[in-house]
């Protein structure tokens, strides 16, 4: 029972701390992000499975995070409420070449985020050429450029 | 999901729950600051406060511990016994006690083990002129929760307790 009490303790604590974290802190992974992604990896491992190396439990311990990882899809999937906490609405971040500064405050990005996903996605070399610019669920920022620039 | 247009584009934003988020995100961010705190000032294991203290009332018996520790980490404790006379000493710890942890090593050793109702007595020679014995216990919490015992010596009791973290 111990290894299924484990696997779901750790699951739902990891889902919780990983979406408060925001969607920007992990979708810009920069070098030391990645870092810290793997001492967060270290540390659930030895929680996850204490002094017991067992294929046993580790065989429970996976079939426990794929089952909840399955039932949630399930769940979000039923009920639109739960699915928003859990993963997160697209946020308009820029709208007409007027980025929302209140938005952008709150989600911890700034102009030069959208001029960089301008730039990669699209091409584009100003502010003014962006029609949208939204926040995705996954951190990613999408832009839509202006019609005559498209 | 609700698919909304907002000008050209169709989108699921929900601008209520986005608020009800945020301040969701910054309660989180707060209790997760407390956690951290906590932790430094020892009540979520051995942190900044050192460790805990219980004496017998005529201050023959005294232990010292981490009155938070992890499961199945190792952890210290000590025991201080005076005594008025040389020779053989006896000291007991409470049996439910010493049950609920894994007794790793008992410093210094004891000369005999002696099982009790209730208690395991342990008993030590000391030298002709020492009045006084130092005792470390290395062990391992074997559950989770409150962990309460109690040390004696002759007619000295102390009471201690210990809550384990998962």
């Amino acid at each position: 029972m111990e290894p299924v009490l484990r696997g779901a303790a750790m699951y739902f604590f990891l889902l919780i701390v990983i979406r408060v974290a925001g969607k920007r802190t992990l979708a810009e992974v920069t070098t030391f992000d990645l870092v810290l992604l793997l001492i967060i990896g270290e540390s659930t491992q030895q929680a996850l499975i204490g002094n017991d190396f067992s294929f046993t439990n580790a065989f429970i311990l996976i079939i426990t995070l794929i089952l909840i990882d399955i039932g949630l899809s399930i769940i979000k999937q039923r009920s639109g409420r739960l699915d928003k906490w859990i993963e997160g609405t697209p946020v308009i971040i820029m709208k007409d070449g007027a980025p929302l500064t209140e938005t952008l405050r709150k989600a911890r990005i700034d102009e030069t985020d959208i001029l960089e996903a301008a730039r990669k996605l699209q091409g584009l070399e100003r502010l003014e050429q962006i029609k949208y610019a939204i926040l995705e669920k996954d951190g990613g920022i999408t832009i839509v450029p202006k019609d005559e620039y498209r | 999901m609700d698919i909304k247009r907002v000008g050209d584009i169709e989108i699921e934003e929900d601008a209520a729950y986005q608020r009800r988020f945020h301040k969701a995100q910054r309660v989180s961010w707060a209790l997760m600051s407390l956690a951290v705190l906590l932790a430094l000032a020892g009540l979520a294991g051995p942190g900044l406060s050192g460790t805990d203290e219980s004496e017998s009332p005529d201050r023959a018996v005294k232990t010292e511990y981490n009155g938070t520790v992890f499961h199945q980490k190792d952890s210290e404790m000590t025991i201080k016994v005076k005594t008025s006379e040389g020779g053989r000493l006896s000291v007991w710890i409470s049996r439910d006690y010493l049950e609920s942890v894994y007794m790793k090593q008992m410093l210094p050793r004891p000369e005999e083990v002696i099982a009790a109702e209730g208690k395991i007595y342990f008993g030590f020679r000391l030298d002709g002129s020492a009045r006084e014995l130092e005792i470390s216990l290395y062990f391992q919490p074997l559950r989770v929760g409150r962990l309460s015992g109690s040390i004696g010596s002759g007619k000295s009791t102390v009471e201690f307790s210990q809550f384990v973290f998962p």
